[in-house]
């Protein structure tokens, strides 16, 4: 098992990760004529218990990353490392079996449980397809994750319309949970929800990983909420991640002028001080994935660029402490 | 576990009634007055299929058939009384009372018998062609569009190409070969199936293989090529060889030669597979159609060798059904590719839904996916659009029939009923009249329980 | 848009070559040559085979069919030169439009044929379907407009009804009410006689009474199975449009009802009605054989059918491919329209 020089233990290692949407041309013989590089070169790593943020602009490949990482797209390059199996490189059986230990929260409760299966069937179904449990097992150990999440359990034998916003993210909840896996990514699981139901269901989650020592990747792109229950946020942007830091550290001394500009918009609950607060607002629209700029991705919105930001990708690299940051300006 | 203690609102919950998706929309289905009634209809009309005549007793027992709803056989010629009108009475020459509700035809058969044993070709027709194209349709656009990629782009296509056919017209074309051939009566082999199948295993394997050559590395690639070269010179010499087979090869060389080439497909194919170049490297997607193209290719190769006489075999049972069999056939080919369209779009719409990937997250399989969560999602407008297209089946029956490509005389459908006896409407209308009320209702009684099934299935129409 | 309609049109070439292909070799591979019976009795072998030799059919396959798409002259000119020397009709070739010679009405070609058969059915088919679309689209927009009442509930019944009877039915009821019992209108044929005004319209001084009586049945008969069909599509898509959020920020904005419908959801919902046109061509070619076998109209579908009954393959394989083409060009202009009614739609 790998060990990180800190101490703690290495869940899931990012290494080079790249997914890029081929863009085709033409009828009988197709041409691929570009690439929307979603995720393009993203290194990081998650360490088990912990819970790391993963915020940036709509668009930007969080879900994408999310969705790689568990393999539900398959990675044009890099490495993922899930203790020490390479998921990249897995197939058919073996990566089938693998999936028990990673589970995926969907943003949507609406378009996450399948409208013609009963919640008993929704949460089962991962019972069934590994055969974990079957018959009256089954249904107990349904029965069980209900309650778990906060449902009640007779509601077994009910379909998905019947119940409201918060109520389908628990039974997402609870089918992510059915195989006690290790390491959950939640992609944006309460941006659909009413704010009053938010903080129910972050709790449920906090809950869960206190009593079974989950990881997470939590995505989002409320950055309270992200502050609120990570324990290291990673900011995104146009597919790749500019910063990666410790939470207190990120949101007191932002180092890459991207998360400056984001956390400069996050209103502060002191009128006084958000008043006196300098907003910095980016100009420009982010540019089109499959074509992004050369240099720095963000040298066309950024107010700091010099001349080596517009010709040279800037490394990702620790700046000390475990904060990483891509920036010519910051060392 | 806090699953024993039942609070009051438990007990609630408990005792309402779950009702599924499916149960809601059958419940709207029985609120929507006229489908009910269409539906009462219809069932009505399925039992004169069923009990027209005792043959589903006969078929156990091998006796003939006697009539059982029917009042006659509906090939019972009464010259005694011929063109009689309705409420008629008349002895047989063999002095049997005989009694005509709706009269008689020009052979003095019973036009009420004739009108309900017409059910057994319309019904038939419907139900076959329904499923045909259902089947085809939902199997072909699924796996266009789940699949995707190249191979949704190559089968997308096939499908473009075949909507420019004048399908309608294609059919009778061929019911005009089927029925020389069924006329003829001789069994000569004629390779026409066989070369279609050979053609679209060919063109599917072409598409496969070039996919191949496209994901493999150069290497492989060029291996891929010469082996698709090799399978196809194989494949001319067979034809060669099959063209002159009759004239000039006695049978002994020509069979064992064939042999032979079989052999050496089978070979080239096995080598293919131990370099295991298409498991490591390629797509799965042109994997399949390689093999599957391959498969069909050999196969209609064989075939063509063996002459095996497919045409021959068809006609036989065709005959036995008294012309049926290509009609259903026919016809739901025509229907498939709007159904396949439909399928696909279908499909392409809830494959990109959340609750599939969760089914990928959790590990379910293709086969699962589809059959748990694709299906069950997208085959409501599908069977809307089959029920609502039954009607234009029965049309197509009794226009062919009219124009004298549809079932074999005497077996009774209603369109050879009308052509037989429209010339003769300004003397005799009974005799149209009788099958054309039987093809109205019939298909008005299907438009309006299609009607109703989209309501049902989709309630946003409605309100 | 230019550009797609060229590549589309290109596309299609491939598609008629193949209706081509299949036909004739369908019809070839019919056992029994089309002479093998000349009513009743059976022809002499040899007479058979003197007038096979006479088509050529005594050449092989894809020589037949080289001949049929190229002419004689480029497949093979001995033959081509001897077809002369006796004073026959070599084939000219599908590439210069010759369809070739009917087997069953000697001394008539099947572009003769189709050229007095034709303007009959275009005539026919054109009135039906501008019946079709007359009746319909009214019919379809006043039932969305006034949904749920006693129009819409008498339109949309009257729509499946008519949908309903297929025209194997409708034409010998209409035919036996409207001509034998009631005598408004004659039993069968077509009123106008070529020449023809742009090769297919009737000339002016045709137009008359006794034109509009014999053509009143059949177009009837033909017109109302689609214009129930367009009510009923019509009918739906409207609604569906009108519950859309544009509708309701139109009448916001205080224009007048009518002009919302006409302006905004009239047009969107036409694109399913745009659909169906290709379907809808399919049915009136189809619908002619029906229809014109029925009330004795010298058209092509007429024609068609008999041809099948004659085993005349030229005529067949000639008819289906001027079927094809216009079905073609049907749907070429349903993609048209289709583009034209949905500005969202790019071709590139
Ligand atoms: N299946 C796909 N095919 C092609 N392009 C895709 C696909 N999925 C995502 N993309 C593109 O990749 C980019 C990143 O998308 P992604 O969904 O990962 O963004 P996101 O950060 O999750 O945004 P949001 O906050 O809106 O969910 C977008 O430009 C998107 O258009
Ligand atoms: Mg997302």
């Amino acid at each position: 098992m790998s060990e990180h020089s800190n101490g703690k233990e290495v869940l899931v290692r990012v290494e080079g990760l790249k997914k890029y949407f081929p863009i085709t041309r033409g009828v009988v013989i197709q041409r691929e004529v570009g690439a929307v590089k979603a995720v393009d070169d993203v290194s990081f790593t998650v360490y088990r218990g912990e819970t790391l943020g993963l915020v940036g602009e709509s668009g930007c490949g969080k879900s994408t990353t999310g969705r790689t990482i568990l393999q539900l797209y398959r990675p044009t390059g890099g490495n993922v490392f899930f203790e020490d199996v390479n998921l990249a490189t897995l197939k058919g059986g073996p990566l089938r079996r693998m999936r028990r230990r990673m589970q995926m929260i969907f943003q949507d409760p609406y378009a996450s449980l399948n409208p013609r299966m009963t919640v008993g069937n929704i949460i089962g179904e991962p019972l069934e397809v590994h055969g974990v449990a079957t018959g009256k097992a089954r249904r107990e150990r349904v029965q069980e994750l209900l309650a778990l999440v906060g449902l009640n359990p007779y509601f077994v034998n009910r379909y998905p319309h019947e119940f409201s916003g918060g109520q389908r993210q628990r039974i997402g909840v609870a089918r992510a949970l059915a195989l006690q896996p290790d390491f959950i990514v939640c992609d944006e699981p309460i941006s659909a929800l009413d704010v009053s139901i938010q903080a129910q269901v972050v709790n449920l989650l906090e809950d869960l990983q206190n009593k079974f020592g989950l990881t997470y990747l939590f995505i989002a792109h409320d950055l309270s909420m992200v502050r609120h229950i990570s324990d290291r946020v990673a900011v995104m942007y146009l597919g790749k991640i500019v910063e990666l830091t410790d939470r207190v550290e990120l949101y007191e001394r932002p180092q890459h002028p991207y998360t400056v500009a984001l956390l400069s918009a996050v209103p502060i609950p002191d009128p006084i001080a958000d008043s006196q607060r300098q907003r910095i607002i980016l100009e420009g629209d982010v540019p089109s994935p499959a074509n992004p700029p050369p240099g720095c991705n963000f040298s066309t919105r950024c107010w700091k660029a010099i001349d080596i930001c517009f010709e040279q990708d800037p490394p990702f690299i620790d700046i000390g402490g475990g904060h990483y940051c891509a920036c010519h300006l910051v060392k | 576990m806090a699953v024993a203690e039942a609070t009051p609102t438990d007990l609630d919950i408990l005792a309402r009634k779950e009702r599924s998706p499916l149960q809601e929309s059958i419940r709207r289905l029985l609120h929507h007055r006229v489908a009910v009634a269409s539906m009462c209809f219809l069932a009505l009309v399925v039992a004169v299929y069923v009990f027209a005549d005792n043959s589903l007793f006969a078929f156990l027992t091998g006796k003939p058939p006697q009539p059982l709803i029917a009042p006659y056989r509906y090939d019972g010629a009464n010259f005694v009384a011929v063109n009689v009108p309705p409420g008629s009475r008349a002895v047989s020459t063999k002095g049997e009372d005989l009694f005509f509700l709706l009269g008689t035809d020009y052979l003095g058969r019973d036009v009420l018998s004739r009108t309900l044993y017409g059910t057994r070709v319309s019904l038939s027709v419907a139900i076959a062609a329904a499923t045909v194209s259902m089947l085809v349709g939902l199997v072909y656009g699924t796996i266009s569009g789940y699949v995707g990629g190249r191979t949704d782009n190559i089968m997308m296509r096939i499908v473009d190409f075949l909507y420019g056919f004048p399908f309608l017209i294609m059919v009778i074309l061929l019911q005009t070969y089927f029925k020389a051939l069924a006329r003829q009566g001789s069994s000569s082999s004629t390779p026409i199936l066989t070369l279609l199948v050979g053609a679209a295993g060919l063109a599917v394997y072409f598409g496969g293989a070039s996919g191949l050559t496209r994901e493999l590395d150069s290497r492989h690639a060029s291996l891929v090529q010469q082996l698709f070269w090799a399978q196809i010179g194989l494949g001319v010499l067979h034809l060669v060889l099959g063209y002159f087979a009759g004239e000039s090869l006695p049978q002994v060389v020509y069979t064992s030669l064939l042999v032979l080439i079989g052999l050496a497909h089978l070979g080239l194919l096995a080598l293919f597979v131990y370099h295991g170049i298409v498991q490591k490297h390629a797509a799965r997607s042109s994997r399949t159609l390689f093999f599957v193209g391959e498969g069909l290719f050999v196969v209609a190769l064989l075939l063509l060798g063996v002459r095996i006489n497919v045409v021959g075999g068809i006609l036989a049972v065709n005959k036995k059904m008294g012309g049926m069999l290509l009609l259903f056939i026919a016809i739901g080919l025509i229907n498939w590719i709007g159904m396949s369209r439909l399928a696909r779009g279908q499909v392409l719409s809830y494959k990109q839904k959340e609750f599939v990937e969760a089914a990928h997250s959790v590990g379910a399989s293709d086969i699962r996916i589809i059959g748990r969560h694709l299906v069950p999602n997208i085959i409501g407008p599908l069977i809307v659009q089959e029920t609502l297209a039954i009607p234009g089946y029965i049309f197509t029956e009794a226009f062919l029939s009219f124009i004298g490509l549809g079932v074999d005389s005497p077996t009774p459908s209603w369109g050879i009923m009308i052509s037989e006896c429209y010339p003769a409407i300004r003397t005799y209308p009974w005799q149209t009249v009788a099958p054309a009320a039987a093809l109205t209702l019939t298909t008005l009684a299907f438009n309006f329980l299609g009607d109703g099934l989209r309501d049902a299935l989709d309630p946003r129409l409605k309100e | 848009m230019t550009k797609y309609i060229v590549r589309r049109t290109l596309w299609f070439l491939p598609v008629l070559f193949a209706v081509t292909l299949f036909t004739f070799v369908l019809m070839r591979a019919i056992p029994g040559g089309p002479f093998s019976y000349a009513g009743d009795k059976s022809l002499p072998p040899q007479v058979v085979a003197n007038i096979e030799a006479k088509y050529h059919l005594d050449w092989p396959m894809w020589k037949q069919f080289a001949s049929y798409l190229l002419g004689d002259d480029i497949v093979d000119r001995a033959a081509y030169e001897e077809s002369l020397a006796l004073k026959r009709r070599p084939s000219r070739g599908l590439i210069r439009g010759d369809l070739g010679p009917s087997f069953r009405y000697r001394g008539q070609t099947v572009n003769d044929i189709v050229a007095t058969t034709l303007p009959t059915s275009a005539q026919l088919g054109l009135m039906a379907v501008a019946l079709a679309l007359v009746i319909g689209i009214p019919a379809g927009t006043i039932a969305a407009l006034k949904q749920n009442s006693a129009i819409d509930y008498m339109a949309t019944f009257s729509a499946v009804f008519f949908a309903s009877i297929p025209s194997v039915v409708l034409s010998p009821i209409l035919i036996y009410v409207f001509a034998l019992r009631l005598n408004w209108f004659p039993v069968a044929s077509w009123g106008t006689k070529p020449p023809y005004f742009l090769g297919f319209l009737p000339q002016l001084a045709h137009l008359n009474l006794t034109f509009l009586k014999h053509a009143a049945l059949p177009v009837f008969a033909l017109g109302t199975g689609m214009a129930a069909g367009i009510a009923r599509l019509t009918r739906g898509s409207l609604l569906q449009v009108i519950r859309e959020d544009y509708i309701r920020t139109a009448r916001a904005k205080g224009l007048k009802e009518r002009l919302i419908i006409v302006r905004h959801a009239l047009k969107n919902s036409m694109i399913p009605v745009a659909t169906i046109l290709g379907p809808l061509i399919a049915a009136v070619v189809t619908g002619t054989f029906i229809v014109e076998q029925i009330f004795g109209i010298n058209g092509m579908g007429k024609h068609f059918v008999q041809s099948i009954g004659n085993r005349d393959y030229p005529v067949i394989i000639g008819v289906t491919l001027i079927y094809s083409v216009l079905l073609v060009i049907g749907n070429l202009m349903v993609d048209i329209t289709y583009a034209w009614l949905d500005p969202r739609i790019r071709y590139d």
